[in-house]
C-alpha cells in the first residue's frame, strides 16, 4: 500500500439549497491506482452490480444525487436540510417512480447513503427497487437497493414536491 | 508509517473507498477487528502520534491515511483520561477531514456510553427529519421488508482479499 498520495488540495463550490441554506462540501481530488483496485475488487462482492462509470473522487453518492455530480457533500445534516428546504416528500413505496430518491439511513441516523430510481420496485421482479448510486469516491453503480455496501434496512424513498 | 498488517489495511481501505459519510467509516472501523487490536496494542498516546505522524506528512500513502483514520478510531475505543481529552479537545486538521467529526460523533454519543454508544440513536440535533417522516410509519415499515428481502451480505460472509504490496507500487494519479 506504497503509492503515494499528495497532500489534499481539496476546495469547495456554491452550493444552496432552494431556500438559501448553504450546503457545506468539497471537491477532492485525491485517488491512487490502488484505490481503483480496491474499487474492482470491492463491486465485484456485489455481483450483478453494473458498474457505469470509473472511480472519481470529486463527488460521493449524496454529491451525485443533490449536487449534479459537481462535489462531495459529506455530513447528514445538509442532507436533511437539502430534503426539508428543497421540499421532498417522501413516497410510499407503491407509489415510488423512476428518478425518485432513494435514501439510506443507518441505525444512528447517519445518512450513509443515497442513489437515484431508475428502476421502481413494483416494476420489479423481486418488488425491489433498481438505482444508481455512487460508491464513496469509488464507482458509479447500478444495483438493487439491498446490493451495496451500505445498511438497506431502513431506506426510504423521495420526490421533489410539485 | 503504520505497523498494521496489509491484511487489515486491506480490508480498512475498502471502506475507506466506499464511505460516503465519517459516521459510515467510523461505524465500521469500530467494529473492526483490526482496530480493536489496535487500540489494545497501542497506548492512547502513540494512536495520537500515528495521526500526527500522517498530518505533518507531506506526502503519504493510501495505507498512511487509513492507519491515521484507524488511530482515530481506536483512540475512540479506549476509554481512559487521556483519550477523552484528545476526544473532547477541538481538532483542526486540514489534512485529515474527517478525524474532527470521528471525535464530534464520539462526543455526541457519549452519554450513553462509551465504546457501546455507536449502537445508539445519534444526538437530534442534526435536524432529523424524523417528525416529519412520522406520518408515513406505515410507509417506512413497508420498505424496510421490501428490501431485507435482498440485503446486502453481511460483512461476515464477504471474502476479504490481501492484495499484494507489490500492486500498491503504482503511481498514484490527481485530477
Amino acid at each position: 500500500m506504497g503509492s503515494n498520495l499528495t497532500r489534499s488540495a481539496d476546495r469547495s463550490i456554491a452550493l444552496a439549497t432552494a431556500k438559501g441554506t448553504d450546503i457545506p462540501n468539497y471537491q477532492s481530488t485525491e485517488v491512487t491506482l490502488l484505490e481503483r483496485h480496491h474499487d474492482s475488487l470491492f463491486r465485484t462482492r456485489f455481483a450483478p452490480c453494473v458498474q457505469r462509470s470509473g472511480i472519481n473522487p470529486r463527488y460521493n453518492c449524496h454529491g451525485l444525487t443533490f449536487a449534479s455530480r459537481r462535489t462531495w457533500i459529506p455530513d447528514s445534516a445538509s442532507i436533511f436540510t437539502i430534503l426539508r428546504e428543497d421540499e421532498y416528500d417522501e413516497i410510499p413505496i407503491d407509489g415510488v417512480l423512476a428518478g425518485d430518491i432513494i435514501v439510506y439511513y443507518s441505525e444512528n441516523n447517519d445518512v450513509e447513503h443515497s442513489g437515484i430510481v431508475v428502476v421502481p420496485p413494483i416494476l420489479s421482479d423481486m418488488k425491489v427497487a433498481q438505482v444508481y448510486s455512487k460508491w464513496g469516491k469509488g464507482s458509479e453503480m447500478i444495483h438493487s437497493a439491498g446490493q451495496c455496501p451500505y445498511d438497506a434496512s431502513r431506506v426510504r424513498y423521495y420526490r421533489v414536491k410539485s | 508509517m503504520t505497523d498494521m498488517p496489509d491484511v487489515v489495511l486491506n480490508s480498512l481501505a475498502e471502506r475507506y473507498l466506499v464511505a460516503n459519510t465519517p459516521a459510515y467509516l467510523l461505524k465500521h472501523f469500530l467494529g473492526d477487528e483490526g482496530v480493536a487490536e489496535l487500540a489494545r496494542r497501542k497506548p492512547t498516546g502513540a494512536l495520537f502520534t500515528m495521526i500526527a505522524d500522517v498530518e505533518a506528512a507531506e506526502k503519504r500513502t493510501l495505507a498512511d491515511v487509513v492507519a491515521a483514520y484507524a488511530a482515530a478510531a481506536a483512540i475512540i475505543l479506549h476509554d481512559d483520561a487521556e483519550a477523552r481529552s484528545i476526544v473532547d479537545s477541538p481538532y483542526p486538521s486540514a489534512n485529515l477531514e474527517w478525524i474532527a467529526d470521528f471525535f464530534a460523533i464520539a462526543r455526541g454519543a457519549r452519554p450513553t456510553t462509551s465504546t457501546g454508544a455507536f449502537t445508539a440513536t445519534r444526538p437530534s440535533a442534526s435536524e432529523s427529519i424524523a417528525a416529519a417522516n412520522t406520518t408515513n410509519v406505515n410507509t417506512a415499515n413497508v420498505n424496510t421488508t421490501n428490501v431485507n428481502a435482498t440485503a446486502a451480505p453481511s460483512e461476515a460472509s464477504m471474502p476479504r482479499h490481501a492484495i499484494a504490496t507489490s500492486q500498491a507500487e503504482v503511481i498514484f494519479s490527481r485530477d
